[in-house]
């Protein structure tokens, strides 16, 4: 009974969502950028990191879509690759944050005092550390690699959605449902999940939409400047930074993939504002 | 000199949704005497705060004036159609002829501001003083008038610093101190406490003699308008059910919706076991009804009311009504 | 002011935080920092010798408590690999890193609050959607992708900008835009739905009652109320802005704070690296208690009560 409702309110918000041409435009274009990354390797007979130094930077055409790399390597089958891991670094660090940033946040409502305050601190020293130079610090002690770049996006993020999901929580607590659940005698983890956390579900999405775009942003600057994720794995992020040098003479190497990561964020950006007004979380989570 | 300031002639303002455009005021003919003070009573949503706004010009996004004119008679003869002016042609009126009073004292006010400059604001953009100096100290006099203590004090202080009583005072004083000919006060008086709203409508009267400034007082409260007015429309739905003075209106109500308004009013003395009220609300479809608008809650039983809506009548002399009980042929009951 | 001193404490409280975590990340290193520095063919005696000289013998609370203390003076150890003092260095990038964010915070906030304003003004008409989707735009293309779209475009194919940073201020307005892009696009983001907010207020009707234009309304009375939100973004930005400038930084080869850090994690220079991240968190700890001195100072509702 109760998982049929829940179902309902899921079909509600994506029959809104196909409804809403500014949340499906963004939706479909993330969905075929989805499709092309996975069956990237169908489109196309190069590989990703087999070299081929006789056709080195290559133009554009000649069965070479985007031409070719310094090292001779088909750019638009490395798009494809690496906007895999621009979409693997979207969704893993920021639903881990989400889910870190939720947990933090409302057992800093919940449990009020200490917990509350130590919580906060720690989000506080978290925020007042720039994103990149706190990746840095990560980068520093485990190395680039695409597991430090998820740690690190993970520590960047989980503290701003901490706070969010607080207030938010605080505000669904202070509400007049939860109080007649808390004056019927219902226990705290009672209340915590049959009354708190199913209201927190719009913030949490919007949350989740709109950090991809950061996300995102953030993996492709460190990978740019050569600090991220590292050769031979490819990303959009490192293909731009390697190519930075042939920028004046072949400028596609480098747009090419910063164009790809452009059209991601748009589409995520689209789709958050358009979630939000859909899901109207309230004005807290901006 | 004709002796009516202002006439709303066949005035219909509709808010356009979903591609439709909803009447939300119908036709409605209100001409405000000079030196008068005219009452706008109904309940919420009948759109009297609509009809108010419509001659600030200041309707909310969706709605407009669809149909009819707002006729404002100079003294010198000339007939000005507000709907007709341009929009910086009509704010040159505003505040300077027609000064405007609104219900919320405190949002009404801008929080960023100092309540003086708010309004010398007044006097600024319309020119009538020379500089910033003289501007404040007619401000302060002003302020001293409308019963402000400290008026020199108080020019520095920001709304959130006043109670709701002074704030609807400088709000008073912001919509006269341009001498303005009409003030348009929209429920001036339901956000404050009975003491101060007794205090408010005092003021408002005050304001009105001394200035010889004709007023259109929109309540919801019969009281106000009974202490306040000197004639009354009553308006239901948009449309104009009941008009006279208000000695008349207060001793011989005749429609049916009118009589509702005066018996809801608790009376002190009265032995009642409850609040009488209206029975029914308001109803919620917008669809145009062919009949009178307040068949489904009337206490007469009428049949022709669904099917046909009455012609204003003159029921006595000033005494008008759009109702079938106040025709010719029909007993006019009383309780 | 007393919920300053508020403030200030719990700052403190946050950057001592900050130096804390900082301190630790840098040390779950696997393997002893004086063998990384040195290289292989070093004897043992060395790199005994120089990890007492860096106080790496000591036990870890001992140098923790040992570099807090240094902090507070002003002091934030040697550089490994550049041989001088932390603090000199910093010092040294500091001018460069602030003259960059001045100009793109210059830069944002003109072109994000004009935007603002005038989609919200102008709602649903084309200039609101150019205005839209150029901050939209603004906030999701990469720092790294404007900065080299603007060298492609303003030094190889027009030649009015240098291509690096040389000194000069001109030099300098290609960066600060790229560094300012972003910011742009979120002021105008929220300085429009803050005033589109703020166009439906009471007191917007009271001002065209009192005969205001529609476009002085605006401007005079909702931009006022408005602004708070806006400026209190401004000082979050901050914290973006600096991680934008590692990224500028390095691509226009200014050599301020970010590069400063890039070229200590790049040669592995552990007190460098420590030493300007903390200096950068104190940074965004001084501009959040400017931007709520400044909020304190324009909202006379927190001014008064």
């Amino acid at each position: 009974m109760k998982k049929e409702k829940r179902q309902n309110a899921a079909a509600d918000i994506l029959r809104a969502c196909l409804k809403n041409k500014a949340a499906l435009i963004p939706g479909i274009i993330i969905l075929i950028v989805i499709a092309l990354s996975v069956f990237g390797p169908l489109l196309t007979h190069y590989d990703e990191t087999s070299q081929d130094l006789l056709n080195r930077l290559m133009p554009p055409g000649n069965g070479h879509i985007f031409g070719t790399d310094e090292l001779g390597r088909d750019v638009f089958t490395r798009v494809l690759y690496g906007t895999r891991v621009s979409l693997l670094v979207a969704l893993l660090p920021t639903a881990l944050a989400v889910a870190a940033g939720c947990a933090a946040g409302v057992c800093a409502a919940e449990f009020k005092g200490a917990t509350d305050f130590i919580i906060m601190r720690l989000a506080d020293i978290m925020l007042s550390i720039p994103g990149m130079l706190l990746a840095m610090v990560v980068l520093y002690t485990l190395g680039g690699s695409l597991t430090s770049v998820v740690i690190s996006l993970v520590l960047i993020e989980w503290g701003g959605i901490a706070v969010v999901v607080r207030t938010a929580t605080l505000e669904i607590r202070e509400s007049e449902f939860v109080e007649a659940a808390v004056s019927t005698g219902a226990g705290r983890f009672r209340v915590m999940m049959r009354h708190i956390l199913p209201n927190l579900v719009p913030t949490l999405i919007v949350l989740f939409t709109l950090n991809i775009p950061s996300s995102i942003l953030s993996e492709s600057g460190l990978s740019f400047l050569g600090i991220g994720i590292q050769p031979p794995d490819v990303s959009l992020g490192l293909m731009a930074g390697s190519s930075r040098q042939y920028l004046f003479q072949m400028p596609h190497l480098a747009l090419a993939p910063a164009g790809m990561i452009m059209v991601l964020v748009l589409s995520f950006n689209f789709l958050g504002d358009a979630l939000r007004d859909i899901l109207d979380p309230g004005r807290r989570t901006l | 000199m004709s002796d009516i300031l202002l006439e709303l002639k066949n005035l219909t303002v509709s808010i356009r949704r979903d591609k439709e455009d909803i009447p939300i005021v119908k036709g409605v003919d209100i001409a405000i005497p000079r030196g008068k003070i005219v009452g706008l009573v109904g309940e919420s949503g009948c759109g009297k705060s609509m009809t108010a706004k419509s001659v600030m010009g200041i309707l909310p996004g969706a709605a407009r004036v669809s149909f009819g004119s707002i006729l404002w008679h100079d003294p010198d003869g000339t007939v000005t159609d507000l709907t007709g002016l341009k929009e910086k042609e009509l704010r040159k009126m505003c505040g300077t002829k027609i000064g405007m009073v609104f219900q919320e004292p405190m949002t009404s006010l801008n929080p960023m501001m100092r309540i003086g400059d708010q309004v010398a604001e007044v006097l600024l953009i319309h020119k009538l003083v020379k500089n910033r100096s003289e501007a404040r100290d007619k401000v302060i006099q002003l302020l001293n008038e409308v019963g402000i203590p400290e008026p020199e004090l108080r020019y520095r202080s920001y709304p959130h610093e006043l109670s709701g009583g002074m704030r609807q005072r400088v709000m008073i004083a912001m919509a006269v101190i341009c001498e303005p000919k009409l003030l348009i006060a929209d429920e001036p008086t339901t956000a404050l406490d009975v003491t101060i709203e007794a205090q408010i409508l005092k003021l408002i009267r005050q304001m009105c003699e001394a200035r010889n400034m004709s007023a259109i007082v929109i309540t919801h409260n019969m009281g106000v308008v009974s202490r306040l007015c000197d004639s009354v429309y009553v308006m239901y739905m948009g449309r104009i059910m009941e008009r006279a003075s208000v000695r008349d209106l207060f001793s011989n109500p005749i429609h049916p919706y009118t009589r509702g308004l005066l018996s809801s009013i608790p009376r002190i003395g009265e032995n009642s076991e409850y609040l009488k009220t209206i029975p029914g609300n308001i109803p919620e479809s917008e669809k145009e009804t062919v009949g009178c608008e307040f068949c489904l809650r009337c206490s007469e039983d009428e049949r022709r009311c669904f099917f046909e809506r009455p012609e204003e009548t003159e029921a006595e002399e000033g005494h008008f009504v759009s109702c079938f009980t106040a025709g010719p042929g029909n007993e006019v009951h009383h309780e | 002011m007393k919920g300053l001193a508020g403030r200030i404490i719990g700052v403190i409280v946050v950057l001592i935080g900050v130096v804390a975590l900082i301190f630790v990340m840098l040390r779950i290193i696997p393997g002893d920092p004086a063998s990384v520095l040195l290289n292989e063919h070093v004897s043992q005696a060395n790199i005994d010798r120089l990890t007492r000289t860096m106080g790496l013998d000591r036990s870890l609370p001992e140098q923790f408590f040992g570099y807090l203390a240094g902090v507070l003076h002003g002091d934030f150890g040697r550089s490994y690999y550049i041989q001088q003092p932390v603090s000199n260095l910093i010092m040294e990038a500091l001018p460069f890193t602030i003259k960059l964010t001045l100009l793109s915070i210059a830069f944002a906030w003109t072109f994000g609050i004009i935007s603002g304003v005038a989609s919200a003004m102008y709602n649903e008409h084309i200039i609101d959607y150019l205005f839209r989707g150029a901050a939209l735009l603004g906030i999701s293309v990469p720092v790294f992708m404007v900065a080299l779209l603007l060298q492609y475009i303003f030094y190889f194919r027009l030649s009015i900008f240098p291509l690096t940073y040389d000194g000069s201020f001109a030099s300098l307005i290609l960066p600060a835009i790229a560094l300012g892009w972003n910011s742009a696009g979120s002021i105008a983001r929220l300085m429009r739905s803050e005033l589109m907010e703020e166009l439906d207020a009471p007191y917007m009707d009271t001002a065209k009652a009192k005969g205001l234009s529609y476009r002085k309304a605006v401007l005079v009375h909702a931009l006022r109320n408005a602004a708070l939100p806006v400026i209190s973004l401004m000082a979050l930005q901050l914290s973006g802005m600096l991680s934008g400038a590692v990224i500028t930084e390095s691509i226009f080869s200014i050599p301020g704070l970010g590069k400063l850090a890039l070229t200590a994690l790049q040669t592995r220079d552990m007190p460098l690296l420590q030493g300007t991240v903390l200096f950068t968190a104190f940074l965004i700890a001084l501009g959040n208690i400017c931007a709520d001195l400044i909020n304190t100072l324009l909202n006379p509702r927190l001014r008064t009560g």
